[in-house]
């Protein structure tokens, strides 16, 4: 076989290997070829036509999503031919869509909207009644707005390839074709969310972004999702400090296009609602921060180092741990290091079952000396804790505690200082596989905040001092 | 002439296996199975210049021939039989699957060895609920009788027949819409290539074949090239089953040679047209042919006449339509079919069809604009050749041919 080919597209020589997908290749060289059912990551549907090129010795237009790439192939993406049939692909679609676009929440990153304006009639012939299907509930997660679905099959395929659920298919047939649920059943995927990234228009929406934000109106930042060692590439959208969407960030190696819908909620569920740890603490009683560090450092020269017990918590970054890890070396090297227990396993796509995003980080920067709190059954007379809430099993006289949020077990501990949480720090984690990823900030931190390295950058002095 | 593939017809004892043997039935199995070689008869095929009638006229030897052979594909490979028959006009298979399902048995058994398949299908039209029995019957029987099964015949040729009924979907008869259909699957055209013969059901080698196609080949290789050869005109050879309806006097299934005079065929075998009206238009091979007008009608009824006229062979469903018959309503009534029957994938035809038929209510109720039929054509323009199957095309073609050659009735509809 000719490893290579010559192709050209739009008055561009291109170099290739024979058989690759037109789309791709032109996609690669900077050449846009509309497209909505067409997707790397699944099976070539070829049913949206609105991929038309015109490939010379053909008398009609081609898809070139179906189309691979043969020696001496002569592509034209801008010939009245192509132009022609894409313009008209559009009139298809448009003629029954109910044009909402002010009300739809797609609007603004919507390839139904961009498409018409780039390549669309600026009028319509249609003149007929609109079909209007109704909206349904396919989940508590998600919604189907039929009338503006375009069936391009993205969401089935997915669900069927991908996910390896069928819980999504056509039903009826025809101009009547529309996307649904098996009767009477719910979307039960772990993964449906994904959906609504990949539907090219504003069919499928998510249920926790519904009516919230106009896209054009929030902040984008690009980070890592912290819920699972997968760690997988996401895109944070904010306003006014909160995360108000996450969507998957393509990764070939580690999440591909995609992310679990767990972890999108992540900031709803386990950030935005709970309480913040605000100022510092004694035994339940506000102390100023400089009392703090002065009687925190106090406390640990108290003890000798062997009955110190420092944990770690799996959702700091590695750049944390490694502070934590050079303070223990030079201050408490005689201190006992652990941290949360790590979870094996996962499911069949991209969650793992650990908690955190960190647990190999974790193990791998302290080693040896990074003991298994299960395996831990000595007790200890001061537990020095960087976010881990500490198990019952463990046998601890005194706790004092660095962390974001309000526990119940805080009130009774010795010291509490106010800590970050993720998303107001930047660093990298490593995922399950050992992929070193690095994110960004993208929330403010509360005033008083401490990361690991602040923190002990301001107690370490104090111990010097001794 | 003398009937071939009807000579069972209205005659339900030949269904049974005992009588249709004692008319010669099975013979050729026999004689085939030990006497003829797979490849030999795909050149007899081949010879003969059998053409599929399930409407596309592809040379039915060369179809076979895409088969890639055993030792490149070994495992299962498939021979289906379409009895999806639903083009309306069409009711040409329907006779054969009620009077001589053995005959297709025969005829499945016999071209399945000649491309080595191990399995069949007969997949019929969901609708045909009365023939079912009839093939389940004739299927049980061939297999008591050890036409079907292991070692057919004491040779070691060995052949499943299952008969699988439709959902009643008029898509199904496309031929990969089939094939996935059979797979349990939403019946959706696949895009080509690959094709069946390569990739068919469940990726195996595969070849659809129309239930007249096959009736053919026992005749062929028993009577041989030469006989069927001297069927039919300088054009088209070989029997053929038309389908005559609409406003005719004698309406039904007629056999006759290939490339028999359209006129003919309606005035002298249909007896002409009822009440001494005067003839308008004829579709020639089922309603997603281009209409012909009266005056187009003096022509040869095969493949290559008709293209040149600008229309299609199809399946020789000759719809018949005089002086009375209004084309936009007969318009309105195909274009809503196609709608109604668009698989749904492909955007043009998904939306477009649904379109054309609005526009044609409105033209019928009176309510047209003036844009709207040059609409039309330039609907057909942009659905034609823009789908992943032909269905798209089935819906424009008669669309552009009424509006075209008729376009003084649809100016009747406009406000």
């Amino acid at each position: 076989m000719n490893p290579e080919i010559s192709v050209k597209i739009d008055d561009k020589e291109i170099k290739t290997a024979p058989g690759v997908n037109l789309i791709d290749l032109a996609k690669e060289h900077g050449i846009e070829i509309p497209h909505y059912c067409y997707h790397p990551a699944l099976a070539v549907a070829g049913n949206c036509r609105i991929c038309f090129v015109e490939v010379e010795g053909m008398p009609h237009p081609q898809i070139a999503c179906n189309t691979p790439v043969r020696d001496g192939m002569v592509v034209r993406t801008k010939s009245e031919l192509a132009v022609e049939a894409r313009k008209w692909t559009l009139e298809f679609l448009l003629a029954n869509h109910p044009l909402d676009c002010p009300v739809c929440d797609k609007a603004g990153e919507c390839d139904l909207q961009n498409y018409a304006f780039k390549y669309g009639r600026s009028h319509t012939d249609f003149v007929e009644k609109k079909r209007t299907p109704a909206t349904v509930r396919l989940s508590d997660k998600l919604m189907l707005e039929k009338d503006r679905c375009i069936v391009c099959l993205r969401c089935v395929q997915f669900l069927r390839d991908v996910d390896g659920k069928e819980e999504l298919y056509v039903h009826q047939r025809g101009n009547s074709a529309e996307i649904a649920t098996a009767p009477g059943k719910d979307l039960e995927s772990d993964y449906q969310l994904n959906t609504a990234d990949i539907c090219p228009v504003g069919a499928l929406s998510p249920t926790n972004f519904r009516f919230a934000e106009r896209v054009w109106n929030l902040e984008k930042r690009e980070s890592i999702c912290p819920l699972c060692p997968r760690g997988c590439n996401t895109k944070i959208d904010i306003k006014d400090n909160v995360v108000q969407r996450v969507v998957p960030r393509f990764n070939k190696e580690v999440n591909s296009y995609w992310m679990c819908d767990e972890g999108r909620s992540y900031f709803s569920k386990y950030h935005t609602n709970r309480r913040r740890i605000e100022g510092f603490w004694h035994r339940g009683e506000p102390i100023d921060a400089a009392s703090f560090f002065v009687s925190v450092a106090r406390r640990l020269q108290q003890e000798a180092a062997t009955d110190i017990l420092v944990l770690v918590s799996n959702w700091l970054c590695n750049e944390d741990i490694q502070a934590i890890a050079d303070f223990v070396d030079g201050s408490l090297s005689a201190a006992t290091i652990s941290g949360p227990p790590f979870k094996e396993g996962g499911d069949h796509l991209l969650r793992r079952w650990d908690f955190g995003p960190n647990a190999r980080g974790l193990r791998d920067i302290f080693k040896g000396r990074f003991h298994e709190p299960n395996k831990l059954k000595q007790s200890f007379k001061l537990a020095l804790s960087f976010g881990v809430t500490p198990s019952k099993d463990l046998n601890i006289d005194e706790l004092i505690y660095l962390g974001a949020y309000m526990e119940p077990f805080i009130a009774n501990t010795l010291y509490v200082a106010p800590g970050v949480a993720h998303g107001e720090i930047h660093g990298s984690y490593t995922n399950f596989a050992g992929v070193v990823q690095s994110f960004d900030t993208f929330l403010e931190a509360p005033v008083q905040a401490h990361t690991c390295e602040e923190f002990i950058g301001k107690l370490l002095p104090l111990l010097e001092h001794r | 002439m003398e009937p071939v593939l009807s000579r069972h017809f209205n005659d339900s004892q030949y269904r049974d296996v005992d009588t249709y043997m004692a008319d010669g039935g099975y013979r050729v199995l026999k004689s085939t199975l030990k006497q003829r070689a797979p490849e030999e008869i795909i050149q007899t095929v081949k010879d003969a210049g059998l053409r599929g009638l399930g409407g596309a006229g592809f040379p039915t030897g060369m179809k076979w021939s895409f088969v890639p052979s055993v030792e490149e594909r070994p495992g299962n490979r498939y021979l289906v039989c379409n009895a999806d028959e639903s083009e309306p006009g069409t009711f040409k298979d329907r006779a054969l699957l009620t009077w001589d399902p053995h005959l297709i048995i025969e005829s499945m058994v016999i071209s399945g060895f000649a491309m080595s398949m191990n399995i069949g299908f007969i997949y019929l039209r969901g609708e045909f609920t009365e023939i079912t029995p009839i093939i389940e019957k004739a299927i049980a029987q061939a297999y008591e009788k050890g036409f079907l099964g292991n070692n057919i015949l004491g040779s070691k040729f060995s052949f499943e027949l299952y008969l699988h009924r439709g959902a009643g979907a008029y898509i199904c008869g496309e031929e990969t819409a089939l094939l996935e259909s059979l797979e349990g699957k939403r019946g959706y055209p696949r895009l080509k290539p690959p094709f069946p013969a390569t990739h068919g059901l469940w990726r195996s080698p595969t070849n659809v074949n129309n239930v007249e196609t096959l009736c053919l080949v026992p005749f062929i290789l028993d009577r041989g090239v030469k006989w069927f050869r001297s069927i039919g005109n300088d054009k088209a050879k070989g029997p053929k089953l038309y389908c005559l309806s609409g406003r005719v006097k004698r309406p039904g299934v007629y056999e006759l040679p290939m490339g028999i005079n359209l006129k003919e065929l309606i005035f002298e075998h249909g007896g002409g047209i009822p009440n001494d009206k005067a003839l308008k238009a004829v579709i020639p091979g089922g309603s997603s042919c281009p209409v012909l007008t009266a005056a187009e009608c003096d022509i040869s009824m095969d493949f290559d006449s008709l293209a040149a006229a600008g229309s299609m062979f199809g399946t020789a469903a000759v719809i018949i339509m005089d002086e009375t018959v209004s084309m936009v309503e007969a318009l309105y009534v195909i274009t809503r079919f196609y709608a109604h029957e668009s698989c749904g994938q492909c955007t043009p035809c998904r939306e477009g069809v649904k379109w054309m038929q609005d526009i044609l209510r409105r033209l019928l109720k009176g309510r047209g604009r003036r844009e709207d039929i040059d609409l039309l054509i330039t609907m057909c323009d942009q659905i034609e050749r823009r789908t992943i199957c032909a269905l798209g095309d089935a819906a424009a073609l008669p669309v552009r041919s009424f509006v075209s050659k008729f376009r003084h009735e649809f100016e009747k509809g406009i406000q």
